[in-house]
């Protein structure tokens, strides 16, 4: 048996001949907060209608909690809270009423009612009618009903749509206290690279229904490759100076680049500058910002 | 399933489309109240036909608009808030949310009819009717009206599943209605259209009654139960497979 509470074999769906998802393996182990990431159509929410029985793969298999979806869906399903795309509700119920429209289904004691609502905040809110709430107020009431059952699992699908910056942070920093405390392990996904960044520990980047990253966030900063960056009087004629001395450099809007290389290489470079009078005024080092490398792996047509 | 039909009483309760189910009962007590005499008059008779003036509007019209209002309906509050992707995400079978769903609605009517019962009683009581009351006879055709209704409910809770508009499963079922007028004197078309059978089956002292029923057995057969088993295994395989 693996260790992975989510693990997806070839996952693959078609709709007529247009091909949504193909052959995504995802890998999700316990206590992680996964990242998953890519443009809007990329596949992210069919993924996540399929983890959840809402869609049927066209091909391949899912394996959650170690148990397959095909066979054990309800017993899966027990475990899992989510929220699929936009928040969904009962406009004439009150949030109150909403919450326990869904509790009756999943068995769970009253009192987790007003324990979710005040985790979500909306317990002043708790007797209005649904229908008057901002989209911000609906999303915390889809992210309250998703804890509800205090799942193992929970699958976010872009959690923190419409919400104001305040909640946002106050949603962040809920997501990311769950696996400590309560052992969680989630999956949220969104489009926004900055968010991915800030909570998850494992990233699964999806463009064009293909999965071209997964790995820890660590691995993909990594990929953030350095670049030295000189300003210097005269860039032009300091680049064809190093150029006949042999070292190679980039010249771009009076600037020279150079591709990462030793700390020695980069001494003689400057002490080559200085024998031939040219002014240093700067030595910077340059990171490719996390940006740059999602549109390089998703060729450019990322949405951010 | 206890636990669905909790969950769905709760939606249905605060929306205020469960009072319909007093309109056609209401109705039918002032076209009983207003009734001349004259036919009434037939002795020990005036129970039965006092029921068979309440049936005309309330089952030629009523029951069959009845059925897809309540079936839109409740499937219309899972269309209008994404309820469908919650729902079906739920640790809870699609069959039992589909069959939860039909009983809530089969419910409703079964409580407009009982409503239908009490204001005849009541008619009776304001015009001094007998005192022994033909309970046979009224309680057959409150069922049969109540289970001719079954295979609408079917149909339409299909087409309301199917379809994410409200005004669609309504229409269909007014145009499918609607032709009752006609069809409900049709000696060859009758028996055999489903929208007539909550009227063939609720009017009492039909010529072709089969046993104590007010409809045959070829007509409880084929038309009402076949098209109750042709709507309700189509919508129930559609439900089972329909990506949310």
């Amino acid at each position: 048996m693996s260790n992975y509470i989510i693990e997806t074999e070839k996952l693959t769906k078609k709709y007529g001949a247009r091909r949504v998802v193909h052959q995504v393996d995802l890998k999700v182990k316990k206590g992680e907060i996964y990242g998953f990431l890519g443009p809007n159509g990329a596949g992210k929410t069919t993924t996540i209608k399929m983890l959840l029985g809402l869609a049927r793969p066209t091909k391949g298999s899912i394996h959650i909690f170690g148990k397959d979806m095909k066979k054990d869906k309800l017993a899966v399903l027990k475990k899992i809270g989510s929220l699929v795309e936009y928040p969904s509700y009962y406009g004439h119920l009150t949030a109150y009423e909403n919450l326990e429209a869904v509790r009756i289904l999943l068995d769970a004691p009253k009192s987790r009612i007003d324990e979710v609502l005040s985790i979500v905040r909306l317990t002043r809110d708790a007797k209005r009618p649904v229908k008057g709430f901002s989209l911000g107020m609906k999303q915390r009431l889809g992210i309250a009903t998703a804890l509800l059952g205090n799942p193992e699992l929970l699958i976010l699908d872009e959690p923190t749509n419409g919400l104001d910056p305040s909640g946002i942070i106050e949603i962040r920093e809920l997501l990311k206290s769950m696996p400590k405390e309560h052992g969680i392990t989630i999956v949220v996904s969104s489009h926004l690279l900055s968010e991915i960044d800030q909570m998850a520990t494992q990233v699964g980047i999806i463009s064009k229904g293909e999965m071209i990253f997964q790995d820890s966030i660590e691995t993909l900063r990594k990929r953030s490759s350095s670049k030295i960056k000189l300003t210097v009087n005269d860039a032009q004629s300091a680049w064809r100076n190093l150029m006949s001395n042999g070292f190679k450099t980039d010249v771009v809007q009076n600037q020279l680049f150079v591709d990462s290389v030793t700390d020695e290489k980069i001494a003689e470079i400057v002490s080559s500058l200085v024998k031939n009078d040219y002014s240093i005024y700067r030595v910077e080092e340059e990171k490719k910002s996390l940006e740059e490398i999602f549109l390089e792996l998703t060729g450019g047509e990322g949405s951010l | 399933m206890g636990r669905l039909f909790q969950s769905e009483f709760l939606k249905l309760r605060k929306s205020l489309i469960w009072l319909l189910i007093f309109v056609s009962p209401i109705l039918s007590l002032f076209l009983g109240l207003l009734e001349s005499n004259e036919i009434t008059n037939v002795k020990g008779a005036e129970w039965m036909t006092t029921l068979s003036m309440m049936t005309i509007s309330h089952a030629i019209l009523f029951l069959p608009l009845l059925a897809g209002v309540f079936s839109s309906f409740v499937c219309r509050y899972e269309h209008a808030g994404g309820g469908w992707k919650q729902l079906l995400a739920m640790p809870v079978s699609r069959g039992s949310i589909y069959v939860a769903k039909l009983l809530v609605v089969a419910a409703l009517i079964a409580a407009t009819q009982l409503l239908f019962v009490v204001c005849l009683l009541f008619i009776g009581w304001v015009k001094g009717y007998p005192s022994v009351i033909p309970w046979d006879s009224i309680a057959i055709s409150i069922v049969g009206g109540w289970v001719a209704c079954l295979p609408l409910i079917a149909l339409q809770m299909f087409v309301s599943v199917a379809w994410s508009s409200f005004a669609a499963p309504l229409a269909l079922n007014v145009i499918l209605t609607i032709p009752n007028m006609l069809i409900i004197n049709s000696e060859k078309f009758g028996p055999y259209y489903p929208w007539a059978q909550p009227f063939l089956a609720m009017m009492p002292n039909s010529s072709e009654g089969f046993g104590a029923l007010n409809v045959s057995l070829v007509t409880l057969l084929i038309v009402i139960l076949g098209s109750l088993g042709l709507f309700l295994s189509s919508g129930f395989v559609y439900f089972k497979r329909k990506e949310v």
